[in-house]
């Protein structure tokens, strides 16, 4: 930016442009911006911080999924801690077990 | 070792079906008449009402929960429908104000006890659905109430409590009667029920939810599925199956007593178990639990052939039971 000095025109709702030795350059970059009065602004911060809100909820329910997909499913079995191995064991322990009963029911029939 | 490690993994997988089908062989050797149309047909028949009553829990094991209170409800279910069909000539009828001259549509017993068995169920739903209580604390409790219920049922006759028998005759030929000499019309009420089931569970919305929720209720919630009414609906479903198990329960046995439904929950779960419905939840098929409980009603069979004493039989199932969901356990852990 250059040092000339910027001499800020007024308007209704406030300062609508600068101007300078180059008016027209810091005119034309004003012109884009609104001229707001308190109540439009204070209009304008409300709906910014329900849109903030809303992106907050968004957020979160995201969150929320994630989360749920995630998370390793809760059921009955998850709570049985043991290996492969172990398992193995218990169903041909509990496979000869069965074949011992049927053989002695059989047997003393 | 790879083949050796396969061999090792198929015995471990097929154990229960290995031995059982060594148990069978055994018995066809020892008497070929067990293989006979006549014996077939005898067991899909015994096989029928617990059929019904296993296709109606299996939806609630799907839902990672349980029905203790399934054999208490058919009690409660078949109790009515018998009270209401006695035959009008039998002088201790539970009703004998009923009118002789125009006896009762046959559907009215049959709609009582669906309403009876729909009540029970959706106590249960309730509680599991929106108190959150696990299915086999309500259940239990439930079952407790169906039976005090049964039993303040049948006790309320005229002559204290007796067996609610002598039924119309109606009612035993639509029940126990066979198409052209041969064919019994439970094993085709069981059919029928079966392919609206598989309907349900497959070509329907609440069978799509209800594995939903059975895999993973938080994952079925955020996918924007109301699990609540989806169990309450399950919950249903198994109670108008309940009330048509009673209805024809009550038709086969021809008599029913506080002791009727005694154990019944635990063969249908038993017959779900063995034909694949996982406890872990999300599991399940229609053919696998009629599989389920045909072998249950096969195996019964075959230790009573085998004339095994009747107390082992009760160590003996409860082995298959145990070793049915250890081999269950066995595979969800493989496959983590």
């Amino acid at each position: 930016m250059d040092n000339v000095p910027r001499m800020p025109i007024f308007g209704d709702g406030g300062i609508v442009a600068i101007s300078n030795k180059d008016g027209r350059k810091f005119v034309e970059e004003y012109k884009n911006q609104e001229n707001l009065t308190v109540e439009e602004l204070e209009e304008k911060q409300r709906q910014l911080e329900e849109r903030e809100r809303e992106l907050d909820e968004k957020a979160s329910k995201l969150h929320k999924a994630e989360d749920a997909i995630a998370k390793a499913k809760y059921n009955l079995y998850d709570r049985i801690d043991v290996s492969l191995g172990t398992m193995n064991k218990v169903v041909a322990v509990l496979a000869v077990a069965l074949v011992i009963a049927l053989v002695v029911g059989i047997v003393y029939r | 070792m790879d083949k050796t490690k396969t061999w090792q993994e198929f015995l471990l997988d097929y154990a229960l079906y290995i031995i059982l089908g060594i148990m069978i062989i055994g018995v066809v050797i020892a008497d070929k008449s067990f293989l006979s149309m006549n014996n077939f047909l005898k067991i899909l028949t015994q096989a029928s009402t617990r059929g019904i009553l296993a296709l109606g829990v299996a939806g609630l094991i799907v839902l990672a929960g349980t029905d203790l209170s399934a054999g208490r409800v058919l009690g409660c279910g078949a109790a009515v429908s018998a009270s209401l069909l006695q035959s009008m000539d039998y002088a201790s009828r539970m009703y004998p104000n009923l009118d002789t001259s125009h006896p009762l549509f046959l559907l009215v017993p049959l709609f009582l006890s669906i309403i009876v068995c729909v009540a029970f169920s959706l106590l249960n739903g309730f509680g599991v659905a929106k108190l959150h209580m696990h299915a086999f604390i309500i259940t239990l409790g439930t079952q407790l109430i169906a039976y005090g219920a049964l039993c303040l049922y049948i006790d309320s006759q005229k002559g204290g409590a007796q067996p609610i028998a002598s039924l119309d005759k109606r009612y035993l030929e639509l029940v126990n009667g066979k198409f052209f000499g041969v064919f019994p019309h439970l094993i085709l009420f069981l059919i029928i029920c079966a392919v609206v089931m598989w309907f349900i569970w497959n070509k329907t919305t609440l069978g799509k939810n209800m594995f939903a929720i059975g895999g993973n209720p938080e994952a079925a919630a955020v996918s924007g599925v109301n699990v609540a009414k989806n169990i309450m609906l399950i919950y249903l479903v198994a109670g108008i199956l309940y009330g048509i198990a009673a209805f024809l329960e009550a038709g086969r046995i021809q008599s029913v007593t506080t002791a009727t439904g005694t154990n019944y929950d635990l063969d249908a779960i038993s017959g779900c178990v063995i034909g694949g419905v996982s406890f872990s939840g999300g599991v399940g098929t229609i053919p696998g639990i009629l599989i389920g409980v045909v072998i249950l009603q096969v195996i019964n069979y075959s230790l009573y052939y085998l004339g095994i004493n009747a107390y082992l039989q009760y160590i003996i199932k409860g082995l298959i039971i145990i070793l049915a969901v250890a081999i269950d356990v066995r595979k969800y852990i493989a496959k983590k």
